[in-house]
């Protein structure tokens, strides 16, 4: 099992990371709740064939993302510090310097808000349908699809202010 | 042209495949001919393609490694350990009162067997000593005869390596 599982990790490992990471905004948070998300994937792997399904994974890391958000929200409320708009700084960002496009992208996702974020990562990068995502994040397919269309709209705004040519 | 302009939406559902077959083919002729709808079209397509180019972030080098450190291997025989626990335990309470007669000889024993168990099972020596005492604790508890003694503490021996390197894994 170990070998089996260690490659579910491989293939999947990106996936967890860019969605936990576009939701905390912080790539530490994201490794770790990446981690965890594996963890219990490894306690109901023999659950499936082959391993859980990519949404049950993506729903772990989802549900994991919006504990810690919470949680962070409370330390903040408790602590008195400054609350932010609800959009993460996705600083930590590792594309080169001379990609000006890569930059621009940033900037686009970080204009979102992070429910907004996911769910780009999730039907753009992830492939995954307005279904699955309705599944996985408990929002009606409406919602999703509207959401969506308010980011894509938003993100071209951004992307051609930024001077890239589309 | 062919007809009115799509409301934005609806190109979107067509661009992102959200859209039934007649309504596609109404747009497919409509943006063959609307130079302005089609440019709207070109640009969203650009826009996402620029962010599923730019948008993923790689899992960082080593996450495999930490995660391995994370997990704890399961046992199948997770749910005997309170048995074992629990028998240990009673061989310990009822065989106590030998202790007191035959502790010089035990200890003599453990001191000549220790390094030869820990080196033949590559464990460390505080593991060596647990498994010498619960062992002994199992034998005490079965009771006289030679055989029955030495199957004990094979299996003795066994379970408690088994369980402490984890390696029942399924």
């Amino acid at each position: 099992m170990q070998r089996e599982f260690e490659e579910y990790v491989l293939k999947n490992q990106d996936m967890v990371f860019n969605i936990a990471w576009h939701m905390t905004g912080n790539p530490d948070e994201a490794k770790d709740i990446a981690q965890e998300s594996f963890i219990r994937a490894y306690q109901h792997f023999q659950e499936f064939s082959g391993g859980p399904p990519r949404a049950w994974l993506c729903t772990v890391t989802i549900n994991l993302c919006r504990d810690w958000l919470r949680k962070k929200a409370r330390r903040e409320a408790i602590g008195h510090l400054a609350g932010g708009s609800g959009t993460a700084s996705l600083t930590g960002c590792t594309v080169p310097d001379d990609a000006i496009a890569g930059i621009a992208v940033e900037k686009a996702l970080s204009a979102l808000d992070r429910e907004s974020r996911l769910l780009v990562v999730l039907f753009h990068i992830e492939g995954f349908s307005l279904r699955e995502i309705s599944e996985m994040t408990g929002w009606s397919i409406s919602l999703v699809k509207n959401r969506l269309f308010r980011a894509r709209k938003k993100m071209r705004n951004v992307l051609l202010e930024e001077g890239i040519e589309l | 042209m062919s007809g009115l302009h799509p409301d934005e939406m609806t190109l979107h559902d067509y661009l992102f495949g959200e859209l039934e077959s007649e309504d596609k083919a109404h747009i497919e002729a409509h943006l063959a001919d609307c130079r302005q709808c089609a440019a709207q079209a070109r640009e969203m397509l650009a826009c996402v393609e620029l962010v599923k180019m730019w948008g993923r972030r790689p899992a960082p080098a080593g996450f495999l490694r930490e995660l391995r450190g994370k997990l704890v291997p399961r046992t199948n025989l997770l749910p005997l350990r309170p048995v074992l626990v629990a028998w240990l335990g009673a061989a310990v309470a009822f065989r106590v009162w030998e202790m007191a007669g035959r502790l010089t000889e035990v200890w003599g024993a453990i001191g000549i067997l220790l390094p030869k168990v820990a080196e033949a099972l590559s464990i460390s020596a505080t593991d060596a000593i647990g498994i010498v005492a619960e062992v002994l604790a199992g034998q005490w508890l079965v009771g006289t005869g030679t055989l029955g003694q030495l199957a004990v503490a094979i299996i003795g021996v066994q379970l408690m390596v088994g369980l402490r390197k984890g390696v029942w894994v399924k």
